[in-house]
């Protein structure tokens, strides 16, 4: 397996993401980016194939609901806040709790 | 000189009385805030002119035999993150500085309809996830026990109002600790509620799935007085739970003879709690146990592999909310903020998604511990309030909140206070429930706080 290159990780994702960090502070972003690969490592544990996430998103029985916010934010695009509702081994069919 | 306002039980008593009224309450909040807030900064918006109109409202509907509730004329204030409509909802940011709410989050909605009177908003770190010292705007909120030390965050300044005495109930957020760490840096109690059980329709978002609103107040029977205002379903927040609201206060002095506490002492450790606050906690677990309470060790699962949990999904979620202004306005968010924000870049959809079936698995390991035991006991903080100058403020902390793990497993969490440490600051602990276990955790936080007597300490202000 290739070793990685973190440097070059850190630039293609500052890059992908439209980002610019100012020279003074790369080494700061970069020991935090590396902390981040450390702790990364550990999302990777042996898990059925078939485990599922949990906060999975589910259909609601009525209307979709929509988050106010946005029209208080003035920006129509927060509008889409994400319909989560739990599934995990604490739910129920109904998506409950 | 000002005095600090009562608890919300005894100011509710006071105007059931008769011998305490909204407006004479409102003035004196007032009062403290003169007194106190050029000094502490736990304010962003006041709205005086607002609480004396609502207040006298208030006055007049009970004395015409109208009382709408028990804390029915009783100030309160909101961390700046929740809107109420007409007042300026800034997430203590540049970015927001002119956004003027054009309705209330549904948490303030129910507490106007419970007749309380909100005094303003206020001092958070800036989107609920900046730091202490970032330049923002306005200044951040210092703690009263010792302004050289860190007043907890991101819910500061609702912390810092309710531990000076100036008011009784503050509203705060909780995404790894918001709410618990101030409480527990300012001698408070404070409550992240089972994710679903309080709306967050309203609310400034950082992070979908972690996010938690929710009170900080002085006492715990304060606390269970404003969960039984703030919980409930509301169809406009998509991750609100329809679960019955209890009666948070019918059990509170119940007792804990019977019940069991599960001290995980092995997470404190590997979480570095240092000696003060670990002897704080085993003290408080004898208490329990001289109370009648059965104490039991059990071993959560591990807090780095919670931490990988929680962080990535902090990061991601948050990204995917301020991407598109730290591509275009960068310059606006302050340093410390901008950083932690931009760490969410780093994130991929697979580490995101992997990241939530890790999420599944602890919340089923946690859910085993608590079949167990009623509450699991752990630190509400490593240590007590730090220096200012010693908080973390990097873009990627050294050591995550010890909170942080509950956020993402969606229990209920308080954290009470259990003593002072030697440079007398306050310590605290942190009760965490089975799901919409709420009242459980308050009946037992209850036991103790009436049997430590903490409460009589108050930090030392002039005014």
């Amino acid at each position: 397996m290739p070793e990685s290159d973190p440097e070059a990780e850190f630039d293609m994702a500052l890059a992908r993401a439209g980002l610019v960090v100012p020279p003074e502070r790369r080494a700061a972003m970069m020991e935090g980016f590396r902390a981040w690969c450390e702790m990364r490592k550990l999302l990777n544990e042996p898990m059925p194939l078939a485990t599922e996430p949990a906060f999975a998103l589910t259909q609601p029985a009525g209307p979709r609901a929509f988050s106010s916010q946005a029209e208080s934010l003035g920006d129509s695009e927060n509008a889409t806040k994400q319909n989560f509702r739990g599934s995990s081994p604490r739910h129920d069919a109904a998506g409950r709790l | 000189m000002s005095m600090p306002v009562p608890s919300l039980a005894e100011a509710s008593a006071g105007i059931a009385a008769g011998t305490l009224s909204p407006v004479a309450l409102t003035e004196a909040a007032l009062a403290r805030i003169a007194a106190l807030d050029p000094k502490l900064n736990a304010f962003i918006t006041l709205t005086g002119d607002r609480a004396r109109q609502a207040a006298a409202v208030a006055e007049a509907e009970i004395k015409a035999g109208k009382k709408r509730g028990p804390l029915h004329g009783i100030p309160y204030a909101l961390k700046d993150i929740y809107d109420a409509a007409g007042i300026r909802t800034t997430a203590h940011s540049k970015l927001l500085i002119d956004n003027v709410a054009k309705g209330d989050a549904t948490t303030t909605a129910k507490l106007e309809a419970a007749g309380m009177v909100l005094l303003g908003k206020l001092s958070t770190h800036e989107f609920a996830r900046g730091g202490p010292t970032d330049a923002l705007p306005f200044p951040n909120a210092k703690n009263p026990w010792n302004t050289a030390h860190f007043a907890g965050g991101s819910s500061s300044g609702s912390a810092v109002a309710v531990a000076s005495g100036m008011v009784g109930l503050a509203m705060g957020s909780d995404t790894g600790g918001s709410i618990r760490l101030p409480a527990t840096f300012c001698g408070l109690v404070g409550m992240k509620a089972t994710y679903g059980v309080i709306s967050r329709r309203g609310v400034v978002p950082l992070s979908f799935t972690l996010d938690h609103a929710g009170p900080l107040t002085r006492t715990v029977e304060d606390c269970a007085l404003a969960m039984q205002v703030l919980a409930g379903y509301d169809p406009g927040d998509p991750g609100s739970a329809r679960e019955a609201v209890p009666d948070y206060s019918a059990d509170l002095r119940k007792g804990v003879a019977g019940l069991t506490i599960g001290r995980a002492r092995a997470y404190d450790i590997e979480a570095g709690v240092d000696a003060e606050m670990m002897a704080a906690v085993d003290a408080a677990a004898e208490k329990w146990r001289v109370l009648g309470a059965k104490i039991i060790d059990v071993v959560l699962p591990s807090k780095q592999r919670m931490d990988a949990c929680i962080q990535t999904i902090l990061l991601a979620e948050g990204f995917a909310i301020h991407g598109e202004w730290l591509r275009t306005r960068p310059q606006d968010y302050g340093r410390v903020t901008r950083e932690r924000l931009m760490m969410g870049a780093f994130v991929t959809g697979g580490e995101y998604v992997q990241a939530q079936r890790l999420r599944r698995i602890i919340t089923a390991e946690v859910d085993a511990v608590l079949v167990g035991c009623d509450a699991i006991l752990c630190a509400g903080n490593p240590t007590a309030a730090p220096r200012v100058v010693d908080v973390d403020e990097g873009p990627f902390r050294r050591s995550h909140p010890i909170t942080g793990p509950f956020n993402a497993t969606g229990h209920p969490g308080l954290a009470l206070p259990c003593g002072f440490g030697a440079s007398g600051l306050p310590l605290g602990l942190q009760l965490i429930g089975r799901s919409y276990g709420e009242a459980m955790l308050l009946r037992i936080a209850q036991a103790y706080e009436q049997a430590a007597g903490w409460l009589a300490r108050r930090p030392e202000l002039e005014g």
